[in-house]
Order: structure tokens, then C-alpha cells, then sequence
């Protein structure tokens, strides 16, 4: 072991070092993981050693986990999805309420188009409106009779 | 990123796409794990989802008292006892995996980190392997392990120490890092 350049012994250290690695140490600063990460940085003979025992631990865990195979994922996404997926119906709903933006901005464009085809649709299904089309109405040539003055747009002449 | 807890809650809520997330999160560390406990393929893959799919729908997880990772690696550990007890109850001992020490007949066949790591694994003693599976893989912290067996959390700190002086001298043995 090194000379002792910090606080913490190589005696202490390597004491504290499967707490460390395990990250089961006091985290805070001023801590033990703060002092032997002092005390890692100073001596190489206890940073060896961390390096190998965190590459064994490390190598463990890497040798340990596999993925299953991907039908175990796609039964499993079907079961959570059957119990949890909302119906059809709920989910249209969920997607109306979601607070877009462009919804606001559509239903503003949307408004005043509603007002226009609601009015229009008022006036032209009304009987006196009826009444004032057949009084606008032009005068068919079949109609015409001699004592009726045309007036002849001057614009056109 | 969102916390396991997070997820949780919208996959509770309907969204898919946030049990993706946390399957992809765990999918590779619970399934080792339990392939690791109970050694047939077969009846990892079943017990892989059913452990996570109860874990999902289990409404009693509280996330207050505790982490997703840890109960979901405690459930795991108590179903995959529960399955080698149905063994065992049974007579189908001959079917469990064969733990004993299974040193390479050549040493020269032991190449691979993998295969020093599985070899030193086998050396050790079954509540040994489920310590450092449980920290190691399931990344459980002293405190959980302590609750998931029910033991004290000083004896647990000890009992991981010896099982990693004895992996490592294992290790060593089988040319891993002296």
C-alpha cells in the first residue's frame, strides 16, 4: 500500500470498498463515500483494487441478465394491454379533452361559419323570405308586357 | 426520465407505451435472474410474466412504501421459492438446476468472462448466489434485501461481504482476476 495522503487508511478503505462499490455508503458530502473517493484518487494499490472488485461484481451482474424472447414480451404487452386498456369509446374522449392548442384555434375558425350556416339556413326556410324572392324575382320575357318600363343600365352602354 | 412509479401509474391508466419503458427497464435483469433461480427456460418465461404482470396489476404495490425494483425482484425471489417448493413437494428434485461446482474437466475450456463468472457462481453456496443476485442484478440496497428476507440489515451487510470474498477467491480460481 501507498503512503497515506488523505484522511482515510488503505486499511479503512479497503474495509469500506464492497460498501462502496455496492453503493451503500453515506453519499453526502463529507461522507465515507466522499472520503475513500479522497482516498481512491491518492493511492493506486486501493484504486486497483476497487477497479477489480467493481469489475467482478460488475462481471456478475452482465453474465446474469438476458433478454427473453420477444413472443414473452409481445404475450405479456397483449395481458397488460387487455387489462388496462380503456374501450374504445373512452379513449376517443381522452383524445378530444387533450388540451391541444389547435383545438381553441379550430373551434375559433369554426364559429362564426356555424353562426352563418345557422342564420342562412333560418332565412331561407322562413315563408316571408319566400314572399321577398318572388317580389325581387326578374320578370320573365314570356311575363313582359309593353307597359312595363325597362330601365337599361347605363354602365353598359 | 420518468420513475418506475411513474410509469407504473400510466400503465395502470391505459398507456402501453409506458409499460414498454418499463419492461425494456427490467426485462433483461428479472428474467437472468429468474432464468439464474430456477434453470429451465420454460418455466422462467412463465414465471417472468407472471411475476410482472402481477407485479403491474397488483394494486396493493404502494410506491410510498417503497421502490417498483425492489418489490418486483422480492416477488420474483418468494414465486420462484414457491415454484422449487412445488418441485420439491413433488419428487422432482432430479429437475432443479444442478448447482453443485461444475469445474471445467480442461481449464482451457473455461475462456470467456461469462464462464468464469458461471463457474464461480456455482462454487458458491444457494443463499450466497441469491444475495449477490439480489444486489447485484436486482440492485436491491441492503435495507431492501433486509425486508424482502425478513432478516436484520447488519446481518445481511455481513452475509453479502463473505459472499463476495468467496465469489471473488472462486473467481480467482477459475482465472479471473487474482
Amino acid at each position: 500500500m501507498t503512503t497515506q495522503t488523505s484522511p482515510l487508511g488503505c486499511d479503512d478503505c479497503t474495509a469500506c470498498l464492497i460498501d462502496h462499490v455496492f453503493g451503500e455508503l453515506d453519499g453526502s458530502p463529507g461522507g465515507d463515500a466522499a472520503a475513500v473517493s479522497a482516498h481512491l484518487a491518492q493511492c493506486s494499490a486501493c484504486a486497483l483494487e476497487f477497479c477489480r472488485l467493481r469489475a467482478d461484481l460488475s462481471g456478475l451482474a452482465d453474465a446474469v441478465a438476458q433478454a427473453p424472447q420477444p413472443y414473452v414480451a409481445a404475450r405479456l404487452r397483449e395481458r397488460v394491454q387487455a387489462e388496462f386498456a380503456p374501450p374504445w369509446w373512452r379513449a376517443a374522449l381522452a383524445s378530444l379533452r387533450r388540451p391541444i392548442p389547435a383545438y381553441g384555434a379550430l373551434a375559433a375558425a369554426a364559429l362564426p361559419l356555424a353562426a352563418w350556416a345557422v342564420m342562412h339556413t333560418a332565412e331561407s326556410s322562413s315563408p316571408q323570405s319566400h314572399k321577398a324572392d318572388a317580389a325581387t324575382r326578374p320578370v320573365l320575357i314570356e311575363q313582359y308586357d309593353a307597359s312595363t318600363v325597362l330601365r337599361v343600365d347605363p354602365t353598359i352602354l | 426520465m420518468l420513475a418506475d412509479e411513474e410509469l407504473l401509474t400510466a400503465v395502470r391508466a391505459g398507456d402501453v407505451r409506458a409499460f414498454d419503458a418499463l419492461y425494456q427497464r427490467y426485462e433483461r435483469r428479472l428474467f437472468g435472474y429468474i432464468k439464474r433461480s430456477v434453470g429451465d427456460l420454460q418455466v422462467a418465461e412463465d414465471l417472468f410474466q407472471d411475476v410482472f404482470f402481477k407485479v403491474v396489476a397488483d394494486a396493493s404495490f404502494d410506491p410510498e412504501r417503497g421502490r417498483f425494483g425492489a418489490w418486483l425482484f422480492t416477488v420474483a425471489r418468494n414465486r420462484c421459492q414457491q415454484h422449487q417448493r412445488q418441485l420439491a413437494q413433488r419428487g422432482a428434485k432430479d429437475h432443479l438446476v444442478d448447482t453443485t461446482p461444475a469445474p471445467a474437466a480442461d481449464p482451457e475450456e473455461a475462456v470467456g468472462r461469462q464462464r468464469q463468472v458461471e463457474a464461480a457462481m456455482a462454487g458458491l453456496t444457494e443463499p450466497q448466489r441469491q444475495l449477490l443476485l439480489l444486489k447485484q442484478v436486482g440492485q436491491l440496497t441492503y435495507r431492501e434485501i433486509a425486508l424482502a428476507l425478513g432478516v436484520a440489515e447488519g446481518t445481511i451487510k455481513s452475509r453479502l461481504h463473505d459472499a463476495t470474498h468467496a465469489l471473488r477467491r472462486r473467481l480467482a480460481d477459475h482465472g479471473g482476476t487474482p
